[in-house]
């Protein structure tokens, strides 16, 4: 831009100041605008005053005067309501009462007080300082009138009536009555005199308390009158008793002076009631109302009735004042109006030539312009604002030359054209890059629609002619992409864009619009969708696939059922999925989706089961349609069928091998389970319920440790802890919770396994246990009785053996001191008291012996036997050597055992094989041991006088004797040591024996782990 | 009481009757003429409170024999401490001993007594002994009637007694006395007695224009029992006794706890009531108000829920009133 362009620019315009035109302008509004500012100052300043008026008049004087009304309503309304309240003692009229002071008098005070200080020095504030005391003395008035009415106080003579006259009156009344009764008891009908004037003096009194109640109640004077003349009555009947006191009985008397001393009290009282009745205060409600709260209500009235007064004579002084005003306001308004009026006109007039001329020449510059023809700048005439709009104007039209160059490049840029339509003519204006995408040739000459129309694609022509009518007819704008079959035969896609223009009829004259290649845009956009299709595609078969494996590895389905939902969620796979039919044949059956049928296009896969075909899926086209574009058996989907085929095979390889393992884990009697290191059941077998009472549900829903018995949770969270550092567990026994609340012993063999689970085996013991704690307990018993048993014996024998050793020892002596001096019978007698104790000595020796093999156990050593007999056959060699006995030992072997007591058991053995020899023949003895079945067998065989067989099992029982003492010596205790000895070592002792032949006693000892 | 059997002969009977006529109407007769003299001559010698309590430890001795005959009930002891009582206090409750008595005489002898007129001058011991004297009167025509032996002697006056003793004493055969009536002091007296207290509190409040006189009563609350009221009017009494001192009078002082409550009769109440009355309508006499008084009325029945009610309104007067008047 040049010098001269930046001076004639925008911002030139404040540079040229207010011209003569802005000051011409300026000059005559202000004028207009002085004068009407003048009357308007006027018009507010009364406006003013007579807002002051009005406020002072709706703010003061209207609440002044309307609070007094207020207050006279409420004043009568609580007048209205006490009187109400006084006469008919009606709850709602005294409620009416109290919302008189609430709603009206109380807030008309307050409102009042608060107007006070407007009324300083007036004679209303004078009045009003009057009025609050007075209704205080109004309101306390009208409290105790309200308090007081409807009250027993409210009449004193009522209550005089009641308080003190009735009870007198009863007691009259009982007197004359008692009088009359005892006058029936004791007299009957003798004294009809006597009688005929109690009655009367009844009835007197009766005539009496009626006439007392009827001036109590009416109040009249000549009742009053009666009243006194039925009294006088009484008494004149009472006084004839007085002088015929003789005549009564002594009740009738004490009751006469009962009447004696009542009646004048009566007579008092009544007296008293009646003149209180004939007050004029007799109603006291009424009297205070009269006397008191009604002239103060009147004072009150008439105060609230001035001050109502005076305010409204205050309010219209007021209104005539702002009357005035508002006239005054209303003419100066007018005034100002037509004032106004007349100098616009006179200075349009004068100055509209002056503008004209320069802005008309400046209108028709801008018309040509608009319509595309060549505009000179125009002279600037003066330097006005008028001057500065026209150097504007030529600035805005170099400004827009410029412009077009620079769009017509921007079209070519962004191959972009643009176009208007002449509607009426149908003639195209193009511009250059509009021609470019057309691909026609620019001649100058003018196109039409039709031209542009022979340059569409043909299967577009329809869409593109529609659109332009549609616009031209509606008036709508419009978008259309359509193609442009360029002279060489190429094809470019078009975004045309087209908008109506209106004439001021509304019909639309032009069209104006753009057209753009986006032949680029859609060779994208196709390539999206191309890729979207294949993703959708790919999208499909894996949802497909999904189901197949859901489907599949569902254990809850039967092949069938599986089979069955395959072929319906297979053709999902396809688009659309009516286009294929499936069928499955597995072994001998087959399924198929409802569209299947075998067709010329088909497609299938082997299912084949641990390595064995064992059926086929057939995927069939059933429709044609899209297939006819596209094949219906593209590689994906023959993947997606032989992966599906693969996936049902396998799936129904391990189905076969799960069924077998869930039939062994629902089979087992033992209670089976895997369970998760979360403290819960994973999976139980069926045993577990039939034990339990729990159901499967029951016993994976809440934590295992939740089943154990108090007692017990503690050892089972340590076992469970050992299983988690991956020990096994053997053997352990817990208490379970059954379902009814009871407890059975489960014994566990648990296996922790991979995967944080464990595998556990629980059976119930609970009877082995409780068999187990009955044995525990009987042999407990058993041990602490045979404990008892056993120290009773060694004690009994201990204490027993000293006085038996003394008796013993003394019989002796006896025996020695005194035999064959004193006389036979005193040495017989002495020598059978020594023969006893030494009986009884030994048989207490035995006894100890038989005790201590298990109360004086030594601990088990390797004793060998062979040595064991020599000693005792050494202990024995005088009795052997007595009876010239022949005694084999064969070879014995080694045992484990206490060397003492074996030593006492072949003793024992061996001597009573010598004891009970037959004199006839010489003793012969044979000591044998045979190894039978882990336990050596010994055997003492003699040729003695044996046993009878039904004797042969009492042998070895403690103190059992055969024969008699002086037969065979001994106390019968030796046999029973042995076996208590024998069955210390584990063995058995037991005897065969034939009479006059000989015995055997054998005896066996366990072998395991002795060396011989 | 003896009553005579038919065996009597009818001359006996006629003898009875004028000695009955003798007791009932003459001896009440003299010894109302003898009190209307007493206090003449008591004033003129110095009546010490110590003479009053001698009397009303007589007039106790004679209810004491009226209880023991009528079979009434003996009153419970009522633990008060009680301060400061002045003459006036003690002729208050003096003049409900009366009113009493004379109830009881009206209920059995159908006589009436005359209350004794108030003195204009100030109250003196010799103005409570008359009242007491009159009570006593009103008993002995009783005991007359009831043909109850001798009436009791009089004790030794005792010169240490205050007129607090006399009042304690006093107000003790109070409580005995009604006891000893057939229609008993009831909350309705006492309602009657606080609606009197509360038209003096308005007289004392119309001197503030601001004031409210009579205050919304507040709301009813069932089940109340004497005790409550009691204490109320125990609150009264003291806000009233702060006013009196402000003003530069004497004024008694009553404790009483909550341990009072199983004691407390409607009598005991109303004695309160009373004595609240007493209080202001000193207070009243002191303010120069102008204005009478209201009267009392007999407001019907009322249950110790009312009572407590309208002396909730006397409360929130006098606390008003305190207000106005500058206490804190």
């Amino acid at each position: 831009m040049n010098e001269p362009m930046r001076k004639t620019g925008p911002e030139a315009a404040h540079a040229l100041g207010r011209g003569g035109f802005f000051r011409q302008l300026l000059r005559s509004h202000l004028m207009v605008a002085g004068i009407g500012l003048v009357m308007l100052l006027l018009a507010v300043a009364m406006a003013y005053v007579q807002r002051t008026q009005v406020i002072a008049l709706a703010g003061e004087r209207a609440p002044l005067a309307q609070s007094s009304l207020r207050m006279l309503v409420g004043v009568e309304r609580s007048l209205a309501g006490l009187r109400g309240w006084v006469s008919l003692g009606d709850q709602a009229l005294l409620r009416e009462w109290e919302k008189a002071w609430k709603d009206d008098i109380d807030p008309a005070a307050k409102e009042l007080l608060e107007r006070r200080k407007s009324l300083r020095g007036t004679g209303q504030e004078k009045n009003l300082d009057h009025l609050l005391p007075l209704l205080a003395d109004l309101r306390e008035s009208q409290w105790w009138v309200k308090s007081i009415a409807r009250t027993p106080g409210n009449e004193p003579a009522r209550v005089i009536s009641m308080t003190e006259v009735q009870p007198i009156a009863e007691s009259l009344e009982q007197a004359i009555d008692g009088m009359i009764g005892d006058e029936k008891l004791r007299h009957g009908d003798s004294r009809p005199d006597v009688m005929v004037r109690l009655l009367e003096l009844r009835a007197a009194l009766q005539a009496l308390s009626l006439a007392f109640s009827r001036v109590i109640e009416i109040g009249a004077p000549d009742l009053e009158q009666l009243f006194r003349t039925r009294l006088r009555e009484l008494r004149e009947i009472f006084g004839d008793f007085e002088p015929k006191h003789h005549m009564h009985t002594t009740r009738q008397h004490d009751l006469l002076n009962t009447f004696y001393r009542d009646l004048p009290a009566y007579a008092l009282m009544a007296e008293k009631a009646v003149v209180l009745r004939r007050s004029a205060g007799w109603n006291r409600a009424q009297y205070l109302m009269a006397t008191e709260t009604v002239p103060i209500a009147r004072r009150v009235h008439d105060i609230a009735d001035w001050l109502a007064d005076s305010s409204g004579n205050a309010m219209k002084s007021h209104a005539a004042s702002v009357m005035r005003m508002e006239n005054v306001i209303l003419v100066l308004e007018m005034a100002t109006v037509v004032f106004m009026g007349i100098a616009a006109i006179l200075l349009s007039l004068r100055y509209s030539g002056a503008l004209a001329k320069p802005i008309s020449e400046l209108s028709n510059a801008m018309r040509r312009f608009a319509r595309g023809e060549e505009v000179d700048d125009i002279p600037v005439a003066q330097r006005d604002e008028l001057g500065d709009l026209t150097l504007a104007f030529n600035h805005m039209r170099r400004s827009l030359t410029v412009s077009e160059a620079g769009l017509e490049e921007a079209q070519r840029i962004a191959k972009l054209g643009s176009w208007a339509m002449d509607v009426e003519s149908r003639t195209l204006e193009w511009s250059a890059e509009t021609y470019r995408l057309m691909g026609v040739e620019d001649h100058g000459q003018a196109l039409v629609v039709d031209d542009f129309l022979e340059t569409v694609h043909s299967e577009d022509l329809e869409q593109v002619q529609n659109a332009i009518d549609q616009a031209v007819h509606s008036g709508t704008s419009y978008e259309v992409i359509h193609r442009v079959v360029l002279p060489d035969g190429a094809v470019r896609w078009i975004h045309g864009r087209g908008e109506p223009y209106r004439d001021d009829s509304g019909g639309v004259v032009r069209l104006v619009g753009t057209s753009q290649d986006i032949t680029d845009q859609k060779s994208v956009e196709d390539a999206f969708r191309r890729l979207a299709d294949d993703l959708g595609e790919r999208v499909r078969e894996t949802t497909c696939l999904y189901a197949v494996s859901q489907i599949i590895q569902d254990p809850a389905l039967t092949v069938g059922q599986i089979f069955k939902k395959l072929v319906k969620v297979i053709p999902p796979g396809w688009r659309p999925p009516a286009q294929v039919g499936v069928r499955i044949g597995f072994k001998d059956a087959a399924w198929g989706s409802d569209e299947f049928r075998e067709t010329d296009k088909m497609r299938g896969a082997d299912i084949i089961v641990d390595g064995e075909c064992q059926g086929r899926l057939d995927v069939a086209c059933v429709e044609k349609g899209e297939s006819e574009s596209r094949p219906p058996f593209p590689p994906e989907k023959r993947q997606l069928i032989d992966e599906i085929a693969a996936r049902l095979g396998e799936a129904l390889g391990q189905r076969a091998v799960q069924m077998e393992r869930d039939g062994f884990f629902d089979l087992s009697v033992d209670m089976l389970c895997i369970a998760g290191t979360d403290g819960f059941f994973r999976r139980v077998s069926p045993a577990w319920e039939k034990t339990l009472g729990w159901t499967v549900k029951e016993l994976m829903k809440a934590p295992i440790i939740d089943f154990v018995h108090p007692d017990d949770k503690a050892a089972t969270v340590e076992e469970a802890n050992k299983l988690a550092q991956g020990e096994p567990s053997l053997k352990f026994e817990n208490r379970f919770r059954c379902k009814d609340a009871s407890y059975r012993w489960l014994e566990w063999s648990s296996m922790p396994a991979d995967g944080g689970v464990l595998f556990a085996v629980a059976r119930d013991v609970t009877d082995r246990r409780r068999t187990e704690e009955h044995l525990k307990k009987t042999l407990d018993q058993l041990l602490r009785t045979n404990t008892e048993l056993e120290r009773f014996a060694y004690v009994a024998s201990h204490e027993l053996l000293q006085p038996v050793v003394s008796v013993e020892g003394f019989a002796r002596l006896l025996e020695d001191k005194y035999k064959n001096r004193v006389d036979p019978v005193a040495d017989e007698y002495i020598g059978l008291i020594a023969e006893g104790a030494r009986r009884t000595h030994q048989m207490i020796t035995d006894l100890r012996e038989y005790v201590r093999v298990d109360s004086e156990p030594q601990p088990f050593s390797l004793v060998n036997c062979n040595k064991v007999v020599a000693d005792v056959l050494r202990d024995l060699n005088d009795p052997v050597e007595e009876s010239g006995a022949e005694i084999v030992v064969a070879l014995l072997p080694e045992v484990r055992g206490d060397e003492r007591q074996l030593f006492t058991l072949f003793k024992g053995l061996v001597g009573n094989a010598l004891k009970f020899r037959r004199h006839d023949k010489t003793p012969e003895i044979e000591v044998r041991a045979t190894d039978s079945n882990g336990e050596w067998v010994f055997s003492i065989r003699d040729n003695g006088i044996g046993i009878e067989a039904k004797d042969v099992d009492d042998i070895f029982l403690v103190f059992k004797r055969l024969h008699p003492h002086d037969a065979y010596p001994g106390t019968g205790a030796g046999l029973a040591v042995c076996k208590g000895i024998a069955q210390r070592h584990g063995g058995r002792i037991w005897a065969e024996s034939e009479p006059d032949v000989g015995t055997t006693v054998f005896f066996t000892i366990p072998s395991r782990s002795e060396k011989r | 009481m003896r009553l005579l059997g038919d065996n009597v002969s009818v001359g006996d009977r006629g003898r009875w009757t004028l000695g009955r006529v003798f007791r009932v109407k003459l001896i009440p007769s003299v010894c109302f003429l003898v009190m209307l003299v007493l206090p003449r001559i008591s004033v003129a010698t110095d009546v010490l409170s110590g003479d009053v309590f001698a009397h009303v430890q007589a007039f106790k001795a004679d209810l004491e024999t009226l209880r023991s005959v009528t079979g009434a009930p003996r009153v419970n002891a009522l633990e008060l401490k009680v301060r400061g009582a002045s003459p006036y206090e003690v002729y208050v409750q003096a003049r409900t001993l009366f009113r009493k008595a004379d109830r009881l005489s009206f209920e059995i002898t159908r006589v009436r007594h005359p209350e004794p007129g108030r003195p204009q001058d100030g109250i003196a011991p010799a103005d409570v002994l008359t009242m007491v004297r009159r009570a006593r009167e009103a008993v002995h025509g009783v005991m007359a009637e009831l043909d109850v032996g001798a009436v009791g002697a009089l004790p030794e006056a005792d010169a240490t007694k205050t007129p607090t003793d006399v009042f304690r004493a006093i107000l003790s055969a109070n409580r005995q006395l009604n006891l000893l009536l057939e229609r008993r002091f009831s909350p309705s007296d006492v309602y009657m007695e606080v609606t009197v207290a509360i038209g003096y509190a308005a007289q004392l409040l119309a001197r503030y224009p601001v004031a409210i006189r009579i205050p919304d009563p507040p709301p009813f609350v069932p089940a109340k029992e004497p005790s409550d009221v009691y204490l109320r009017l125990l609150a009264c009494l003291k806000i009233v006794a702060g006013l009196l001192r402000d003003s530069g009078l004497e004024a008694m002082t009553i404790d009483a706890s909550e341990a009072l409550a199983e004691n407390v009769t409607p009598s005991d109440v109303f004695d309160m009531a009373s004595l609240v009355v007493a209080q202001l309508d000193v207070l009243h006499r002191h303010s120069q108000v102008g204005r009478m008084p209201r009267e009392g009325f007999q407001p019907g029945r009322k249950f110790p829920s009312h009572v407590y009610q309208q002396a909730s309104i006397l409360k929130l007067q006098l606390e008003e009133l305190a207000r106005l008047s500058g206490r804190p």
